[in-house]
């Protein structure tokens, strides 16, 4: 028992990298193993983005897709971001890229949407914007004041274009005339829009919520107040939605991965109780023998 | 040198990163050091870039010298005074442009109060009953009754932590007590939930880098 207690951590960090390699190495063993459950808050999201889809007032509105992320939490955010573009692309609409927390993320945003733009034939300008980055400091009196004038809060684009004069951007002219608000999140952002944007409208806007894994409890509430029309919980909520669209990218290859690991620590907890148990058992009977 | 050749570095020098980085799992060492500070330094390079391209030039310099808005040029003393927090003699004047911004920041937590919690105070205290006939999504697997006692618990739970964190008078009566000891465990079954979130998050940041490692000589190759 006490080789259980007084194993290396390295060899614990071994036995991860090699249970996440091998599912990645041999996708194969994804294809075995049962696709998961598509759970509510990614159903509701996909119903979300199909009714704006429906509705023809969308037509001449935006979805604003913000990008509050960096590279530190690429595999979860980054196929949040695949997913969900790839819908709005699916059923075409109208969206821009935004962020105002990490300016990586208008870069990371652009990355999903030049990888997909060829596919369904999007162009910028006529079919998506990049506002590009603004300060977190200053989101909240921009989206204030993006209330009654979201082309004259934003300036100009990433491409230095005034946005009002951007194709897509053409009737939009504050809150009222965006559609869906797409937050993919790293950090604490999502209140700025709920606080101060989402309801300033003629009607609350749907807002849906990728948030890393860890963020997610927390926006569970809203859920149910309605302040949330949906929510994809880290890479296996963008698993969970990718099945939905039926195009497998990364978030699928990774299931396989997510839950093996995840097996691995289960046993890894319960090896390591029976031991710290077994070592009390033993000393509690060496102490009775002396 | 050619596009391909340059995305070729790009994608080794990710390795050579990833791998420095991850190098600590097996020990502190030099190599490891060099890499998180090469990633700081780059993050922090590439935030002064972006502020500059996205926000001050196309924002403030550009219309001050191209387009005739020289009142702007009055936004950068007023910035200035916030570096005054580094005088002792001149402080003082760092503490206008911070009162400002603290004023800001006051009367907009006002709304954003509102805005965060006025929904759900409406939700809970007017739309939602303790009893359920029917469920609000259908396609849920909870069926009335579950729902039902799921609310119920809900009221438990949110009492029996309120008396855990009560802490204007011993808990000696037994009763009290019992409730306080659910509420730690109501607290500890939530906490639970969020450790098992955080490792989900972390075990993906893994799979990321390690589907990075595995596929980096497909990217190198997709030219």
């Amino acid at each position: 028992m006490k080789v259980l207690n007084n194993l290396d951590r390295r060899f614990l960090y071994l036995m991860l990298a090699i249970v996440i390699a091998i599912p990645l190495l041999f996708p194969v063993i994804s294809k075995m193993l049962p696709k998961p459950a598509i759970t509510g808050p990614t159903k509701s999201f996909y119903q979300t983005v199909e009714e704006v889809a429906k509705d023809p007032a969308s037509q001449n509105k935006i979805a604003i897709v913000s990008c509050n992320f960096g590279a530190g939490t690429l595999a979860e955010n980054l196929s949040q971001c695949e997913a969900v573009v790839r819908h709005l692309m699916m059923r075409k609409i109208k969206f821009a890229i935004f962020c105002f927390n990490d300016p990586q993320g208008r870069a990371l945003g652009q990355q999903v949407v030049d990888k997909l733009a060829k596919e369904y034939s999007y162009e910028y300008g006529r079919d998506y914007v990049n506002f590009g980055y603004r300060p977190a400091g200053a989101a909240v009196a921009l989206l204030k004041t993006a209330v009654s004038d979201l082309p004259g809060a934003l300036g100009k684009d990433s491409k230095g274009t005034p946005i009002s004069e951007v194709p897509c951007m053409k009737g939009v002219k504050s809150v009222n005339e965006v559609s869906l608000i797409v937050e993919i999140a790293a950090a604490a952002t999502l209140d700025v829009w709920v606080q101060f944007f989402q309801r300033a409208g003629k009607q609350p806007i749907p807002t849906v919520y990728c948030p890393t894994s860890v963020m997610a409890t927390e926006a569970i509430p809203m859920l149910e107040t309605g302040q949330l029309q949906g929510m994809l919980i880290g890479l296996k909520g963008a698993s969970e939605y990718e099945l939905l669209l039926e195009k497998e990218g990364f978030a699928s290859a990774a299931s396989a991965s997510l839950s093996l690991s995840h097996l691995l620590i289960i046993v890894l907890i319960a090896v390591g109780n029976v031991g710290m148990f077994m070592e009390k058992k033993q000393r509690a009977a060496a102490g009775k023998g002396r | 040198m050619s596009e391909a050749t340059i995305k070729s570095i790009v994608v080794i020098l990710g390795v050579l990163s990833t791998l420095g980085i991850y190098s600590i799992l097996y020990k502190e060492n030099k190599v490891f050091r060099f890499f998180e500070h090469l990633y700081l330094g780059l993050a922090g390079g590439y935030a002064i870039a972006a502020n500059w391209n996205d926000v001050l030039k196309p924002n403030w310099y550009e219309p001050m010298v191209k387009e005739g808005q020289w009142w702007q040029i009055l936004l950068l003393p007023a910035g200035s005074l916030f570096y005054f927090i580094y005088s002792k003699r001149n402080g003082w004047m760092s503490r206008l442009i911070f009162g400002l911004f603290i004023g800001f920041a006051a009367g907009q937590s006002f709304q954003g109060f509102a805005g965060s919690y006025w929904p759900k105070l409406q939700k809970v205290a007017a739309k939602t009953p303790l009893y359920v006939k029917e469920n609000p999504t259908p396609d849920y697997f909870w069926t009335p009754i579950s729902t039902s006692l799921n609310n119920l618990l809900f009221l438990a739970i949110l009492g029996s932590v309120m008396a855990y964190f009560f802490f204007s008078f011993e808990q000696k009566n037994v009763v009290v007590k019992q409730i306080s000891k659910f509420g730690r465990y109501a607290m500890m079954v939530a906490f639970g939930a969020l450790f098992g979130n955080t490792i989900m998050a972390r075990m993906a940041l893994l799979i990321g880098r390690i589907y990075f490692l595995i596929h980096s000589p497909e990217s190198m190759s997709q030219h």
